[in-house]
């Protein structure tokens, strides 16, 4: 008798499709640890001294930059809809009564208060 | 390269006892043995693994006297009298009085119950019992038992299971049960289980006929194996037609809907059981009344109004309807969720909104092995208990949730009882002619490979076989039509031997294991319509339509056992029923049931 | 059985170890009705076509868990996937993935079964309780904990869709996890302890990574990525428990 056929994985990160959603998913990762380095920078260019944070802020104004933030932007709203999406099944379970809460409301809670925050925060920025 | 190994591996292993089938009656055995008696090691052999074991599909519930206000006579009186008193009674009684301790146990255990608001397990009513004494798990009870008793049997490590070893033959020797002889499905190699004592518990065999609720495994196995060895079938004739199931595919509608208060209704709305003896009609569920009536009646019922014209036309056959709707959304998510799914996957029906095509089809084999109330058959160290044996407590009609209480009650005795044959007889092991004995068997098997092409097809034999069941032995039966099935079930017995496969390998190769299969579909087929046909009274599920209308207790009052030899058509005789305490009587339902 | 007058082509993935080195794909043309399952496909091929063709099946009302299948790349149950959702056709069938396959559509799920009794999962009590007591008491709002994590029929393609279980087939993988789960959950059982070990291994719930997935393909709503991350929580707290216990030991 022969062995069994093992299948190999291939490349599994591209296929099926909701494979290759998960893999974005991970992938958009990068580009919120590359805010939080844009942060950082700006941080370091604070404790600096003045001039050094008018350079930071003057390096932000360049169209590359703004290219970045796009896509920095795009892929943070990419990264956080998706973990809201699976948000339920990582935290504890909710009950009403006998029923569990429907995982769509706990999706949606989550996007509706990530709105409001954001909403206060560019008012707020703007304000400032 | 060579495809056909002339010389099949033959392995071979020493067990005290050896259960076949690990559904829920396997496994309580299993358990009962391994609980019982630590030292002694059981092999658990099934040609599936045990979780996909047919029990998974029972819904409705276990039946087991808890509430103050039933009682074990109660529950007798019920299950005797629905059997149409071809009951054996001592087993009655000894059933009844184990049930709730069965239930119990499942609990401490961890089975789900669905429970009432004071936390206590709760019970439903269910067709032809005076009371409601039905535990159950929602609508997926048996999947519940059979999983509780699978995760509950890992705890034993004296309970080896041997999974997807599909047992062909029984090792006998000196009149004695000595084991089995088993093909690993993954392999095809041989496997030769000796054992102390031997438990059958291989389940029905719906799949004689062409419409039924059963899965694909059920073939009758265990009940043709024992038939080979001169081990007799009682009561084959009494096969249950479960009257709600989805046209075609005969996929089980649970008689917990009715429990729950659904209703039956023909083509023009109306609640046709009351014109059955049945009523009055009443709105909510009432024992033993209209839909709660018992399923022989409830079957035959529907055959009536096809005849007269009153059932609804599907692309699957005749219909009725089974009105849910006034249920109400929660009750039928809380109780009933298992068949709002199938009914929406099947049928495309939601049943909170439109009513469910159903049609009675083959449920349930009565009939069985014939055993004591000990689980024994008349082999020596051969024991059988579940579906495939015939401890005598369903006589002519199964009431709904008597079966999952059996495999229960009885799977624990016969663990029990097998392994007191075992500790009795120790010592008189011999190994050597029965390894003989497993070589030849093996080489029989193996012979189904080696067949030359050109032969009949398997799955023609096999829709001849239901074709000729389905027509021939169904709900009402004729002597024209039964002698008819007979005929055809004998040449396809004659056929049997001019099948030949597609597939001439070894590894799991289930077209082979379907031929050995249809063997014993076949000889169990046979023995059913010629148990029909003898059986010259209508009684249970057993309705005649020509000169024997009528039940008569002085002539048949009896249970039929078939035996079969080799090249002949089966031999009916006849046994006495145990009447203990409940005198025949009459069936009564409805406004004038007695309790 | 209304076999229908429409008709489609499968494709089906075929392996045979006595003759193949590499799965080859077959053809076969099957007529079809509106309520025709792939699975009385599968089952038409066999009868009528070729019996050579080796998948496994029983109960075919979505509950016994054995034909489960790929199609068209998903892991579904056969039986209650319609032929009808596919039309014009072709459809693409193959063996569960992930799993060795042993011939054509049938695979070795010992990576599932063999992981069963260490994962301990049946009622733990600290005293057994006596037939004579009677059952537990238990309310409905008890028995809801558990509810979907106990309605998993081991159909294992959850265990197909897993990408981190192709991987590394070590992982307790999701069905399991969701069976530790259920018993934790279960008010009469506390056996808790003992299955934290499992939990908290290597290839307990922090090899999942969360795709999802499992959950998405799951045919009874068992929801066995939820268990598994919930339990990243419990072994979250088991650790850091345990960490100040030790803590707190090396003071005294």
């Amino acid at each position: 008798m022969k062995a069994h056929y093992q299948r190999p994985m291939g490349r599994w990160y591209l296929r099926p499709f909701y494979l290759f959603v998960y893999t974005l998913r991970e992938l958009t990762a990068v580009f919120v640890l590359l805010y939080a380095l844009v942060l950082l920078a700006g941080l370091a260019a604070l404790a600096a001294g003045p001039e050094a944070w008018a350079g930071y802020r003057q390096a932000l104004t360049h169209p590359l930059s703004i290219g970045l933030h796009v896509l920095i932007l795009v892929a943070a709203l990419y990264n956080s809809i998706t973990w809201f999406m699976v948000a339920p099944k990582a935290m504890p379970a909710v009950f009403i009564g006998t029923r569990p809460l429907p995982g769509l409301l706990i999706t949606l809670a989550h996007i509706v208060v990530f709105a409001i925050i954001s909403v206060v925060t560019v008012v707020l920025a703007g304000a400032g | 390269m060579t495809r056909f190994d002339h010389r099949p591996s033959l392995e071979s292993t020493r067990h005290d006892v050896v259960i076949v089938g690990g559904g829920g009656a396997g496994l309580s055995a299993a358990i009962a043995i391994a609980e019982q008696h630590p030292d002694l090691s059981i092999a658990l052999v099934s040609k599936v693994v045990p979780m996909r074991s047919h029990t998974v599909a029972a819904e409705g519930g276990a039946a087991g006297v808890v509430s103050a206000s039933d009682g074990l006579d109660l529950h007798f009186r019920d299950t005797v009298a629905g059997g149409e008193w071809l009951c054996d009674q001592a087993a009655v009684d000894h059933f009844v009085a184990r049930c709730a301790d069965e239930m119990v146990r499942l609990e401490h255990w961890g089975c789900p119950w669905s429970r009432g608001a004071d936390g206590s397990p709760a019970v439903r009513n269910f067709g032809g019992m005076s009371t409601a004494r039905t535990w159950f798990a929602a609508d997926k009870t048996g999947f519940h038992i059979l999983h509780t008793l699978f995760q509950t049997s890992l705890r034993f490590p004296g309970i080896q299971r041997f999974d997807e070893y599909f047992v062909h033959d029984l090792l006998v020797d000196d009149g004695r049960c000595r084991g089995v002889v088993a093909i690993d499905i993954a392999s095809g190699g041989f496997h030769a289980l000796q054992a102390g004592a031997v438990i059958m518990a291989t389940g029905g065999a719906g799949r004689v006929y062409r419409q039924n609720t059963n899965a694909g495994i059920l073939t009758g196995d265990g009940l043709g194996l024992a038939l080979r060895h001169g081990v007799a079938l009682r009561d084959m004739e009494f096969v249950q037609f479960h009257p709600t199931t989805l046209p075609g595919s005969g996929l089980l509608i649970t008689e917990g809907c009715r429990g729950e208060g659904a209703y039956l209704t023909n083509r023009h709305g109306y609640r046709y059981l009351q014109d059955y003896g049945l009523g009055p009609e009443v709105s909510e569920p009432a024992p033993k009344t209209m839909e709660l009536g018992p399923r022989d009646r409830l079957s035959q019922a529907f055959w009536h109004e096809q005849q007269a014209g009153r059932t609804v036309d599907t692309p699957n056959g005749p219909a009725v309807h089974l009105e849910l709707m006034h249920l109400g959304r929660r009750k039928i998510a809380e109780r009933l969720p298992f068949i709002s799914e199938l009914a929406k996957t099947f049928v495309g029906v939601d049943p909170a909104r439109a009513p469910i095509p159903v049609c009675p089809s083959v449920h349930y084999t009565m009939g069985g092995i014939a055993t004591d109330i000990t689980t024994a058959t008349a082999m020596p160290g051969l024991y059988a208990c579940g579906e495939c044996a015939s401890v005598g407590i369903h006589g002519a009609n199964r009431l709904g949730s008597n079966s999952l209480a059996e495999l229960l009650v009885f799977g624990r005795e016969a663990g029990l009882n097998a392994a007191s044959f075992v500790l009795d007889h120790a010592g008189q092991g011999e190994g050597t002619a029965l390894a003989a004995q497993a070589r030849d068997s093996a080489a029989r098997a193996s012979a189904w490979l080696a067949r030359p092409a050109g032969g009949l097809r398997l799955a023609e034999l096999r829709e001849q076989m239901t074709t000729a069941m389905q027509d021939g032995v169904g709900i009402y039966r004729d002597a024209e039509r039964m002698v008819a099935a007979c005929e055809t079930l004998e040449n396809l017995s004659q056929s049997l031997d001019r099948i030949s496969l597609d597939d001439r390998g070894r590894c799991f190769n289930t077209e082979w294991l379907s031929a050995i299969e249809l063997g014993f579909t076949l000889d169990v087929a046979r023995c059913i319509a010629h148990a029909a046909l003898n059986r010259k009274e209508s009684r249970g599920a057993h309705q005649r339509l020509d000169e024997y209308t009528q039940r008569d207790d002085d002539q048949f009052l009896r249970h039929s056992l078939a035996k079969l030899a080799p090249g002949q058509p089966p031999q009916i005789h006849y046994q006495a029923v145990n009447i203990t305490r409940l005198a025949p009587g009459e069936r009564r339902y409805g406004a004038e049931q007695t309790p | 059985m209304n076999r229908g007058n429409r008709q489609i082509d499968i494709l089906i993935s075929r392996y045979d170890p006595e003759r193949d080195d590499q799965p080859r794909t077959e053809r076969y043309t099957v007529p079809y009705a509106h309520d025709s399952s792939v699975l009385d496909a599968l089952l038409y091929i066999k009868d009528h076509l070729d019996g050579s063709l080796s998948f496994r099946w029983s109960c075919r009302m979505a509950i016994c868990g054995s034909c489960g299948k790929m199609i068209n790349g998903v892991p579904s149950l056969s039986c209650k996937t319609f032929l009808r959702d596919y039309a014009p056709g072709p459809l693409y069938i193959e063996a569960l993935h992930h799993f060795p396959v042993i011939k054509d559509l049938v695979v070795d799920q010992a990576g599932f079964f063999d992981k069963l009794p260490e994962s301990r999962p049946w009622l733990i009590r600290d005293q057994e309780r006596a037939l004579a007591d009677g059952p537990h008491r238990q309310s409905p709002r008890q028995r809801a904990r558990f509810a979907s994590t106990s309605a998993c029929i081991n159909c294992l393609l959850c265990y197909a869709a897993c990408p981190q279980y192709g991987m590394k087939p070590d992982f307790a993988g999701p069905a399991l996890l969701a069976l530790v789960e259920r018993y934790n959950a279960d008010s009469r059982d506390q056996g808790k302890a003992e299955r934290m070990p499992m939990i908290n291994a290597e290839d307990g719930v922090w090899s999942c990574t969360l795709v999802g997935n499992c959950s998405a393909v799951c045919p009874k709503d068992v929801d066995p990525a939820a268990a598994i991350n919930r339990n990243k929580l419990e072994s979250a707290k088991d650790y850091f428990l345990r960490f100040l216990k030790i803590g707190s030991g090396g003071a005294e």
